[in-house]
């Protein structure tokens, strides 16, 4: 940092660091300088009898050097010149002439001179440093205050706050903060605690500072000089936002100080910025966490603390129905069974409240691997059988499918609940067919059934919870729909409803199949020689 | 059903008072001798003291989760541990399966299904080490000899197709997790891998299935993994 201050900088406070020509004080100082070195000439020209015209020449020099205390160099120049020109004048032989007849006079005139000068120019060095030191001290102080504020400042409100406060009482301007919206987008809008509110041409401005990291409004050729310069506020290869300063008055500018202040300012805030974006990040992260956790606590307290009493309802109907002495009647049995079922129905409900609750809360995670859909159909079909008990169940799938990529458990119980749902509102003795295809690059599997077929109108509405079409038969949970749309959507697929020509309902979950590998393509395994010894055969099965 | 040659015991781990109770009834009347434990340490304990023939195990235990439980147990012990929860999601019962649970049954259950599964886990112990042919159903497999019949036909396995059997022989009656069955039979851990394992799995049921779409021998556990059935000899 260079130490150079010029000489328009003397600055009335520290603080205060920006300022506009400071030529016009240099007058007074000229003035002030004359007023002195010929004010000082009367009582010389009384003492100059007593002492002599040389030693008037010392009390010269010593008017000279105190000036060099209190004004700039210039002026000192000026006195020295001024007095010399005078003591040549008043009181060197011939008086009122600037001739000079003796040498020593001449050389002491000549010193006189160089010893002025030197003098002025070393006072005014040592003043410059003085108060450059003086600035520095003032922008490190502002600079200290700026950091101990920002790091005291909790939350982004109040850190925009304090860095307003600060930016405003250094650079004597009013001051506008503009952060990134959550889209990332700079918003227009001031932050809270700014002191300025942008205008119209002065947002595209701020724009083009936040998109390209540079600052702008501060060009020393723009003509008339820009009242609001912005800087962007970088921290770590990011613009966090755009710092605005408005000027109330024109001015010419910042100069190079100003400008490392400013900078050093904008760093200051862009660092305590990011330090708050990071703490809000990872406090939104917590708290991510911990809604997850909590979430699957409630679950897992909600299962267990109604599966309990469940269980222990179905074990003691189990006990009792195994109760053989004495015996128990037809009719008791028919309750029990009654007891049973409702158990059993009860049970589901929990199991689908919690499916649709894991697929609110976003925990479902689909965890594909290849699947074989014969297998999972065939699940299906095992799971579903009591209560298809009275439908005529037929399986259609198409010959060769492939290992299909998806979340088994996910397909499987989504199918499951579209069969419960076809067993539920169709008439005993109906068809239930369920089928399974690939077309254009997605697998399709079906259930069809032959009863009443869907209401056009409750189409759209079928997948809600909790909704049932008109004249639908009660005894469904009115969740098993939307857990079928709910675990298909999970892995990218849906699910569509649609009535079939001839009657019934038809639906149909859509698979797309990321990368389906054809069953078939293994079966040159099988012309691997059979039954080798156990070693050799696992040997082979590790080379795979 | 009873045993009255030598009853076996059962350790009953849960903290729900109205459970123990009801598998109490449920286990003595069925030739059971029952002991229980409310607690994680409890049950530990009994278990050293008591030596059950068999182990029913809740997860949720007021002093350590029950899978903790089984990792203990099973630092010492092989006694067949049979887990008992009301915790019905796929990476619970993998868990366990992988941390030595011989199977899985999730509460609500009927008892039926539970003496089914305790019978079960306890053929896996009680087959003698030297047992060289294993039966189930049609399928009769000779591990000495590495011969496969099914209804008495010898049956061509592949190298892989033999190995995945053997392993499943192995563990007769007791799910296998889809990792256990990589680990064992592919050396991997990848589950990229279980697209092999399900191909595989097909092609066994063709060979040993009566009716290879609707399986009744080797059984999918959905989300989970296999089980060779132990049907009874008929």
């Amino acid at each position: 940092m260079p130490d150079q201050v010029s000489g328009a900088e003397g600055l009335p406070t520290g603080m205060r660091v920006v300022g506009g020509d400071d030529g016009p004080r240099f007058f007074p100082q000229f003035l002030l300088a004359a007023t002195v070195v010929v004010g000082i000439s009367l009582p010389a020209l009384l003492l100059n009898p007593l002492v002599g015209h040389r030693a008037i020449a010392l009390l010269y020099l010593l008017t000279v050097v105190f000036l060099a205390l209190f004004v700039e160099r210039g002026p000192t120049l000026f006195a020295a010149a001024l007095s010399a020109v005078l003591w040549d004048l008043l009181f060197l032989e011939p008086i009122g002439n600037l001739s000079i007849r003796n040498a020593e006079d001449a050389i002491m005139f000549g010193m006189y001179f160089v010893v002025a000068l030197v003098l002025g120019q070393l006072t005014a060095r040592i003043r410059a440093q003085e108060r450059s030191e003086h600035q520095r001290e003032a922008h490190a102080t502002a600079l200290y205050r700026l950091t101990r504020e920002l790091l005291e400042a909790t939350g982004r409100q109040h850190l925009v706050t304090q860095a307003v406060r600060e930016m405003e009482s250094a650079f004597s301007a009013r001051i506008v903060i503009l952060l990134p919206d959550s889209s990332g987008r700079l918003s227009l809008h001031a932050e809270n605690g700014s002191s300025y509110e942008l205008a119209g041409p002065e947002q595209s401005l701020a724009l083009r500072v936040f998109e390209q990291g540079q600052p702008a409004g501060d060009s020393p050729r723009a003509f008339p000089p820009a009242e609001t310069l912005f800087v962007p506020l970088l921290a770590g290869g990011d613009t966090l936002g755009v710092l605005g300063l408005h000027f109330e008055a024109a001015t010419s500018g910042l100069s190079a100080q100003q400008r490392q202040l400013l900078s050093a300012f904008a760093q200051q805030i862009a660092l305590a910025l990011d330090r708050q974006r990071l703490r809000e990040q990872s406090e939104q992260a917590r708290l991510l966490a911990e809604s997850e956790r909590l979430s699957r606590a409630l679950l897992n307290s909600v299962s267990h603390e109604i599966r309990t009493p469940l269980a222990a309802i179905k074990g003691a109907l189990d006990n009792l129905q195994e109760l053989t002495e004495p015996p128990l009647s037809a009719e008791q049995r028919s309750m029990l069974a009654e007891v049973g079922q409702a158990t059993d129905r009860l049970n589901r409900l929990i199991g689908k409240v919690l499916d649709i609750t894991r697929l609110e809360s976003g925990t479902v995670r689909p965890a594909p691997t290849l699947c074989d859909i014969t297998d999972l159909v065939h699940v299906v079909v095992k799971e579903a059988r009591p209560e298809l008990a009275n439908h005529r169940l037929e399986v259609a799938l198409a010959p060769n499918l492939p290992l299909v990529h998806m979340d088994f458990v996910l397909t499987q119980e989504a199918l499951k609940n579209l069969l419960s749902n076809a067993a539920l509102h169709t008439p005993p003795g109906t068809p239930v067919e369920i089928g399974g295809r690939i077309r254009d690059g997605r697998l399709l599997l079906t259930v069809a059934d032959r009863g009443p077929g869907i209401p056009p109108e409750s189409l759209s509405r079928l997948f809600d919870k909790f909704y049932r079409a008109p004249g639908a038969r009660t005894g469904g949970t009115g969740l098993g729909l939307s857990v079928a749309k709910g675990f298909v959507e999970a892995q990218g697929g849906w699910v569509v409803a649609e009535n079939r020509p001839g009657g019934g309902a038809l639906f149909t979950i859509i698979l797309p199949l990321g990368q389906a590998v054809p069953l078939a393509a293994g079966s040159a395994a099988r012309t691997e020689p059979a039954s080798q010894p156990l070693a050799a055969a696992q040997a082979q099965a590790r080379c795979e | 059903m009873n045993e009255p040659a030598a009853q076996k015991t059962v350790l009953v781990v849960d903290d729900e008072v109205q459970m123990r109770r009801l598998l109490r009834a449920c286990l003595e009347r069925n030739g059971y001798d029952v002991v229980e434990a409310v607690t994680g340490d409890a049950g530990l304990d009994e278990a050293l003291r008591r030596r059950p023939d068999v182990v029913l195990l809740d997860l949720g235990l007021p002093d350590m989760d029950g899978q903790e439980v089984l990792k203990r147990l099973r630092e010492w012990s092989q006694v067949p541990v049979l887990v008992v929860s009301v915790r019905a999601q796929e990476e619970d019962k993998i868990k366990a399966l992988d941390a030595g649970a011989n199977d899985y049954i999730t509460k609500p259950f009927s008892t039926g299904e539970l003496l089914a599964r305790l019978r079960a886990a306890q053929r896996l112990t009680q087959q003698p080490a030297t047992t060289t042919v294993f039966h189930s159903g049609p399928l009769r497999v000779d591990l000495t000899a590495r011969i496969v019949k099914v209804k008495g036909r010898i049956v061509q396995l592949s190298a892989t197709e033999y190995s995945l059997l053997h392993l499943f022989v192995k563990h007769a009656g007791k799910v296998l997790t889809h990792g256990q069955i990589l680990r064992e039979v592919w050396g991997t851990e990848d589950v990229e891998k279980t697209g092999s394992l399900r191909v595989y799995v097909a092609y066994l049921r063709e060979k040993l299935e009566a009716n290879p779409a609707e399986p009744e021998l080797l059984i999918t556990e959905p989300g989970i993994g296999y089980r060779l059935v132990v049907q009874e000899a008929r």
